[in-house]
């Protein structure tokens, strides 16, 4: 008599477990450690399912290499499915569970493929798309970091309460009294990845153009940002630029020099 | 730039701290440069509430020189404690253009400002103002609350307030402020925009102190603390705070047939989606001033149609309208003013909007939300006050087509129109139906119902008393529609089908291992099986 280990049956669904933690769980962790980022990252479902098939296929052709080794395997399976009439009660509720189970885990599998999933539209929006080239070149002919500068400050900072300051607030927190009505909210200067994480040139172009400037990819459709190119000279939106960096306390980004 | 900023913060910390009472004989300089950078542009810099921006705001800003000031903690008729400004300059106005300041200015920098905002009215603030007294707290009950709501006839509040709280008061249309400017009474239900703070506290020290300036009056001499704090309860009882503010998807069930009254009682059993609003603020003419800041909305639809109820609150009922409708902006500034002078200003009427997409979207795509675009136009439903009671056969709904802001909505042909229409006002507000069938034949200007898609809806809202007609309007982003698809009864028949395909191979399985054994078991079985089968 062979000595007692475990049957195949359990070391394959040992096997195939521990397979599928070490990709859900391990792999996260690990991926977490080599990369040094503050969250793990999980492998994504297509490769996941991959590996599981390749896990899978592996041990079929284990099991199947001969006929012995077949016969260990489906051992329990077969044993589950003829029953012990003199099994401990216990043994063969147990059997009677597991028997029921399968056909209503069918039964559930087909109607969560069955039943109609709604799930809230979202939209991906990229908040700073490329700045066309027409207006990546512009400079602020106001930023002359002299006393005229402060003069355009001044002009800029009315130019920006009266047109900007309803959406924009008039700390340029974003919290004007318009803001509440839009589901898409106006930009907050203040905040360091608006106007801060911009060149000049591109605050310029988004004011210009507006919504109707924007690619798609940037959602136009929910944008109420006016093409204010129909309203203000590019003298006042220069000015209005200068202030608003003003207002926010933040410097705008410099342009790289390309040599 | 740099400089500048550092030499302003060095003298913000060598400047003394502000006193309380009677202003310094020179104005403190950094309160001076304070406000001509931050108070202004809206206060004007001689602080007389004229700045360049202060005829688009509504209300306008306060004109510091008369020293009367709104929000208050003291006697009637009296200037403000130091606190009391320095709250308002830290908190903000809510529902007023005065933004809260304590989270850009320092404390320090906030009291240099108000100690220079009071040298614009030195004799006001000459002698200590005496402050209201607060007595002991009454929490809020329900006797609390029945109480003041007695104390809310007896003193009338309704007058102005109206019996629901919402600003409609027989009294309202004519109220006016100590300047002669026409002002509207609170609309109690939302909290959210209470001038002075909603806490109990907050309507506390508003019923106590008044409001000065304004018509609203100080309630020490005709209640005793006790009722004062029991008015504030039953006035704050009044707030209908939105349930799920943020949610976007209306789900909409199926029923029986939709009812065209909107005061019928199965409305009310629906959930609504709360929509906030701004004003139209996109193109000429740009409206900061709207009158409607939210709007309910449910829906129902049957296999054949589909029907909406709108609700939003109006104190005034406007069912008049003169053509032609759209009063021309005043081609000046980039915003519209708003004028609630009576004199040669057209009547207009108040109405309501629908807003969709004529033809659903496939991708994320959407037509913009402004009156859509030239590529993706929308179908608007838009309902007039002034078409309520036409002859029968007619309907208070006009369906149109637009293709963005640029060119004017276009209605539809006698034959296109289709959505019937009911509305009703009651104590301030606006109840409106409209009913249209799921789909049409005008497809390419009208929009086809389909269950279970998400349907991009938006809402326009105007109110013609406050000078609201074409695109001097309220309006809101895209929400969506989801008409819940009935249950199709195969989502039952097929996990059946498959459950008892599942147990009839199961089944076979269990007959075929047992027959197995039996044939094995009478061929002799292996000593090894026998001993591991058991």
């Amino acid at each position: 008599m062979r000595p007692r280990t475990l049957s195949l049956f359990w070391a394959t669904v040992l096997s195939l477990a521990a397979v599928y933690l070490l990709l859900a769980v391990a792999a996260p962790y690990v991926s977490m450690w080599m990369a040094g980022r503050d969250q793990p990252l999980p492998i994504p479902r297509a490769a996941m399912a991959m590996y599981l098939v390749l896990a899978l296929a592996g041990a079929a052709i284990y099991i199947s290499t001969d006929d012995e080794k077949l016969r260990e395997f489906l051992r329990p399976l077969q044993a589950l499915l003829r029953g012990n009439p003199e099994g401990h009660a216990l043994e063969r509720a147990l059997r009677v569970t597991l028997l029921a189970a399968g056909p209503l885990l069918v039964g559930a599998a087909v109607y969560s493929q069955t039943a109609p999933a709604v799930q809230t539209p979202t939209a991906l929006r990229i908040q700073h798309p490329t700045i066309p080239g027409q207006f990546e070149r512009l400079r602020n002919p106001f930023r002359t970091n002299d006393e005229a500068m402060q003069r355009h400050i001044a002009e800029g900072r009315i130019l920006y309460q009266k047109n900007c300051r309803p959406c924009h607030g008039t700390k340029a927190d974003g919290g004007g009294p318009m803001a509440w009505g839009f589901r898409l909210k106006p930009a907050n200067f203040r905040d360091p990845g608006t106007i801060a994480t911009v060149v000049e040139a591109y605050a310029f172009w988004r004011v210009k153009e507006g919504a109707r400037g924007l690619p798609a990819e940037a959602s136009p459709w929910d944008s109420a940002m006016p093409a204010w190119k129909d309203d203000l000279t590019d003298e006042q939106i220069w000015k209005i630029i200068l202030a608003e960096y003003d207002i926010a306390g933040v410097a705008p980004r410099q342009p790289e020099k390309i040599e | 730039m740099i400089g500048a900023a550092a030499a302003l913060l060095l003298l913000v910390f060598l400047a003394p701290p502000a006193a309380g009472a009677p202003a310094p004989p020179q104005p403190p300089v950094p309160g001076k440069t304070i406000y001509e950078t931050r108070c202004g542009f809206c206060h004007g810099d001689a602080g007389r509430g004229d700045g360049p921006v202060a005829d688009y705001l509504d209300p306008r800003p306060r004109d510091f020189t008369g020293g009367i000031y709104k929000l208050t903690s003291t006697q009637s008729g009296q200037a403000p404690t130091d606190d009391d400004l320095f709250r308002t300059v830290t908190q903000g106005i809510p529902g007023t253009a005065m933004p809260a300041w304590g989270s850009v200015l320092p404390e320090a920098q906030r009291r240099q400002v108000i100690a220079y905002i009071k040298t614009f009215a030195p004799e006001a603030f000459g002698t200590a103002p005496e402050r209201i007294t607060v007595g002991t707290e009454v929490s809020a009950s329900s006797d609390t609350i029945r109480k003041g709501k007695e104390l809310y006839q007896k003193a009338k509040c309704w007058e102005c307030h109206g019996q629901d709280g919402r600003g409609d008061g027989p009294a309202a249309p004519t109220l006016k402020d100590d300047w002669g400017a026409r002002v509207r009474p609170a609309n109690l239900t939302r909290g959210w925009r209470y001038r002075g703070g909603s806490s109990a506290r907050d309507v506390f020290t508003r019923l106590s102190a008044g409001m000065n300036g304004t018509p609203m009056p100080s309630y020490v001499d005709t209640f005793n603390e006790e009722q004062r704090w029991q008015l504030a309860h039953y006035v704050r009882s009044l707030v209908r705070e939105p349930k799920e503010r943020g949610a976007v998807v209306l789900r909409v069930r199926g029923s029986e047939a939709i009812p065209l009254d909107p005061d019928d009682r199965r409305w009310a059993g629906l959930e609504p989606l709360e929509v906030p609003l701004s004003g139209q603020v996109i193109t000429r003419p740009r409206w900061q001033t709207p009158a409607v800041d939210m709007i309910f909305v449910r829906a129902f639809f049957t296999d054949k149609e589909i029907g909406f109820h709108l609700e939003w609150d109006d104190p005034f009922k406007d069912t008049r309208h003169d053509e032609p409708s759209l009063p021309p902006g005043d081609g000046k500034g980039p915003y519209v003013k708003l004028d609630l002078s009576k004199a040669g200003r057209p009547v207009l009427r108040d109405a309501v909007a629908l807003q969709f997409p004529v033809t659903l979207p496939s991708g994320p795509e959407l037509p913009h939300f402004v009156l859509g675009d030239r590529l993706r136009p929308v179908n608007l439903w838009h309902w007039m006050a002034d078409r309520q009671g036409d002859s029968p056969g007619t309907t208070p709904v006009v369906e149109l087509n637009a293709m963005g802001y640029q060119v004017p909505p276009q209605p539809q042909t006698a034959e296109g129109q289709q959505v019937r229409g009911k509305g009703t006002w009651k104590d301030g507000r606006w109840r409106v139906v409209m009913v249209r069938p799921l789909t049409t034949p005008d497809r390419g200007k009208d929009i086809m119902f389909e269950p279970g898609r998400f349907i991009p809806v938006a809402f326009h809202v105007w109110d013609g008393s406050h000078g609201e007609a074409g695109l001097r309007m309220a309006l809101s982003s895209w929400y969506y529609l989801l008409l819940e698809p009935p249950t199709p009864p195969q989502l039952y028949l097929y996990p059946l089908v498959a459950m008892l395909g599942a147990g009839g191979f199961e089944l076979w399985l269990v007959r075929r291992a047992r027959r197995d054994r039996l044939a094995t078991a009478a061929a002799g079985a292996r000593p090894g099986e026998g001993a591991r089968s058991t």
